[in-house]
């Protein structure tokens, strides 16, 4: 039995070879009836659908790298990427959370050089498409809160919530891709390609949002929201970046967008 | 013969087709979609599916498990189907009689295997087990397989047969693959029927194929082809009343398209037995 299983993984391992690389072909032929020129053919096509597959997937989660390298670029890259990196699970929609790191070493994307943090910016949207379904909490949350508490409180953030920094200006070149996607004309902004920005990622019902945040705003909810700080360390953080840094202002836009889930004050939960 | 009980034909439910779909309710008998494709927390698809249960009977079908690698890691792929069925309370769920994962590296997709003893000791553990944690039945469907293992100790059909002993499993009978396999491998596609137990067979695939230079492909990308039907009304005549299901992954035409394929299919159904009403739960 031992040994008959033993078979059955050395069939598969050959087979596996032969659809990394066609180098694996000669190991793998031996195994298999018919005329060797047409199984040669035929592993080529198991080839092609492997690649085609995970080429299917990360332009299910990279339209906007998609957009800006054009097709055959992204499709060498691909190519690239799933060489170094397959997939490692059985649900294709979880290939490609490393694809920014890839871009990040590989050399001929020097050209590009937003590519990769766009890539990070497209892998949270990714993300948040498909994060839990939950209720925002309402500016009510606050009212009943005395300084104290509130300044002790921490919040929590609804599924999907990510933020990100860049060097580049990332929040507009994918907004400015999606009102290309949706066929706006005449209205398109100027990008500033040396502008540093910091991107902020949400669910907005079952529609995933894309903003710019300020550094003080930026600082602010990636103290609560990575760090877990309390409510006023956040607010005194946030204040040391931003000499304007305007807490209400900071508040409001995270309730009117839905960003906060809960807060959790000393033992409570509202 | 009397006539027996055919059931309405289904669609595949993809991307394109959701909105139409959910506002004007077609008449058909359930739609099947992809289980991967729902593994999430929440999210729009996840909705749409949910919205799609309210109305039709739901078959998942996997394409993620690869029940016959020696070596994958299939527990947290498991988990996440038993929570999707959990959620959707689907008439189906079934997978393929394949391997995909090997060494840590997933290929995402339908491999064939040698058919030998050994294997169908590890694919019966496996659709037990896949059984006793959904607490359900599961349907497993012959594959499409473009190469042919010179080790296989016994047919395709033959393994299924002995699954479906071992397991209690049910067949889901993909007519294309079986015709897309006999054309490629010289072989008569009744004979893989002869063999098959049709008394297991809880679902019936139709779809189209490529004629390509190396031969037939199973793309899902056209309309079933006449030698298809065929077959679909050679197993409509053995007293088979499992629903068809019309699956078209690429080139997806527009939605009437499929339901005229899958009319025709109810028609086959018909001459051969009683269609069986309309499944559909709501009108729109």
């Amino acid at each position: 039995m031992e040994t008959a299983v033993s078979a059955l993984l050395d069939a598969q391992r050959r087979f596996a070879r032969a659809l990394r690389s066609a180098q694996g072909e000669p190991a793998m032929l031996p195994l298999l009836t018919g005329d060797a020129e047409r199984n040669r053919g035929l592993l080529g096509v198991y080839r092609g659908n492997a690649v085609a597959n995970a080429n299917a997937a990360l332009t299910l989660a990279y339209p906007v790298c998609r957009q800006i390298t054009g097709d055959d670029y992204f499709d060498a890259l691909v190519r690239r990427y799933w060489a170094q990196t397959p997939s490692t699970d059985g649900d294709l929609n979880r290939y490609g959370h490393s694809f920014a790191d890839f871009l990040d070493g590989f050399e001929p994307v020097r050209a590009l050089p937003y590519l990769p943090d766009v890539a990070r910016l497209e892998w949270s949207v990714h993300v948040a498409t498909t994060a839990a379904d939950t209720a925002p909490l309402g500016g009510e949350a606050f009212a009943g809160l005395a300084p104290d508490a509130l300044a002790a409180a921490r919040l929590h953030m609804t599924p999907g919530f990510a933020l990100l920094g860049s060097a580049w200006p990332i929040a507009d070149i994918w907004l400015q891709h999606q009102r290309d996607a949706a066929g706006a004309s005449g209205d398109a902004f100027d990008i500033d390609l040396e502008q540093a920005q910091y991107a902020v990622v949400w669910r907005d019902g079952l529609r995933v949002r894309v903003a710019s945040l300020s550094v003080g705003a930026h600082a602010f909810w990636a103290a609560i929201a990575l760090v877990g700080a309390s409510f006023g360390d956040a607010w005194a953080g946030a204040a040391g970046t931003e000499q304007d840094f305007n807490l209400a202002a900071t508040i409001e836009q995270a309730i009117a967008c839905g960003w906060l889930h809960h807060i959790e004050t000393r033992g409570h939960e509202q | 013969m009397s006539p027996h009980p055919v059931s309405p034909t289904g669609i595949g439910l993809r991307q394109p087709h959701y909105a139409r779909v959910l506002e004007e309710r077609p008449r058909i008998g359930f739609v099947e979609v992809h289980s991967e494709n729902f593994f999430h927390d929440g999210g729009a698809a996840l909705r749409t599916l949910e919205r799609a249960r309210e109305c039709y009977p739901v078959s998942l079908h996997g394409v993620g498990l690869a029940l016959a690698s020696v070596d994958a890691r299939h527990d947290a792929h498991v988990e996440r189907l038993a929570k999707l069925v959990e959620r959707i309370e689907p008439d189906f769920v079934s997978e393929h009689l394949c391997w995909g994962a090997v060494d840590g590296i997933h290929f995402n997709d339908l491999l064939p295997f040698p058919y030998s003893s050994e294997a169908l000791a590890l694919v019966a553990a496996r659709v037990n087990a896949l059984q006793d944690r959904l607490r359900r039945p599961v349907l497993i469907e012959n594959l499409s397989a473009y190469v042919q293992f010179r080790d296989a100790r016994m047919s395709e059909a033959d393994f299924l047969a002995d699954l479906v002993c071992l397991t209690g499993c049910g067949l889901l009978l993909d007519l294309n693959n079986l015709y897309v396999n006999a054309r490629n491998f010289g072989t008569n596609p009744m004979d893989a029927l002869e063999r098959l137990p049709m008394h297991a067979v809880r679902e019936i695939h139709l779809a189209g194929h490529a004629v390509t230079g190396y031969g037939l492909i199973d793309t899902h990308g056209s309309a079933v082809c006449d030698d298809v039907w065929a077959l679909l009304a050679a197993v409509r005549r053995r007293g088979v009343g499992a629903p068809a299901l019309i699956e078209w992954d690429t080139d997806l035409p527009e939605l009437d398209i499929l339901l005229a394929e899958a009319a025709r299919a109810d028609r086959i159904g018909a001459d051969a037995g009683t269609l069986d009403g309309d499944r559909r739960v709501c009108a729109a």
